[in-house]
């Protein structure tokens, strides 16, 4: 997925704590790597993400093109953080589909999808697909789902 | 070949019964109650600053098949490509098992 100097924009994807972005670890030597300063881009994309709760994990996708000018998209959460935050949980189960550390119910499913069917990658899908798409992500991180 | 077509229908049939409560049942009762009252603060749901957790609605409100969602689909009413793809992969499981027992 790195492309190195000329030749075809490169695609970076990252996940990045809302407000917070600078730490060297993830942004820093992935953008560094491809030419673009560091700075830069957590300067635009903490002015961006400056309605988001601090912290919040915002996965992001970082265009670059070849002349180390980039442009970004900001998705919504990821959905496995989501559903650990509303059923009050830090961690997923150690063995998904055997264990169950917590549940929620299809309401919580219905607003998680909501949120979901706002990023530009699913404003093709149809939301009762999405629901279904959440409940299969409940499954694998053993959140239980009922009524 | 023909009888261990046979013998994975007759275990998948058994695997599908998994649930006590057969689909029909449990959308009768169900979709006259969800767990969460109507009302109750969706915690944890909210991403923004300026923003509160989103409040659970009344049931009538939600889209009719939201409560269908979570419905076993027996193998008979699932359309006609995911059932082969099921028994392929049955089938293959299958003579994978008795591919390892050999060993």
């Amino acid at each position: 997925m790195s492309k190195k100097g000329g030749g075809a924009a490169s695609i970076l994807k990252l996940i990045v704590p809302a407000g917070k972005a600078m730490p060297s670890p993830p942004v820093g030597p992935a953008l560094g790597q491809r030419g673009v300063k560091s700075m830069d881009f957590c300067k635009q994309f903490n002015d961006r993400t400056k309605d988001l709760v601090v912290e919040t994990p915002t996965p992001v996708a970082i265009y670059i093109k070849p002349d180390r000018t980039f442009t970004f998209d900001i998705k919504s959460p990821p959905t496995s953080w989501l559903l650990k935050r509303a059923a009050g949980v830090t961690k997923g189960a150690s063995q998904p589909g055997k264990q169950d550390v917590g549940t929620v119910s299809l309401k919580h499913i219905f607003s998680i999808s909501q949120m979901k069917a706002k990023d530009p990658a699913m404003s093709h899908i149809d939301l009762k697909s999405i629901c279904k798409s959440v409940i299969a992500t409940a499954k694998s991180v053993g959140i239980k789902v009922v009524q | 070949m023909f009888s261990r077509l046979a013998v994975a229908k007759r275990t998948s049939s058994i695997i599908s019964r998994g649930f006590a409560v057969s689909p029909r049942l449990r959308s009768a009762t169900a979709s006259s109650s969800s767990s969460i009252a109507p009302g109750t603060v969706l915690k944890g749901l909210n991403i923004y600053k300026e923003g509160k957790d989103p409040v659970a609605l009344e049931d009538k409100e939600y889209p009719e098949w939201l409560w269908t969602l979570l419905d076993e689909v027996p193998d008979e009413a699932k359309p006609e490509k995911e059932r082969q793809r099921l028994q392929r992969s049955r089938v293959i499981k299958e003579s994978n098992f008795m591919k390892s027992k050999k060993k």
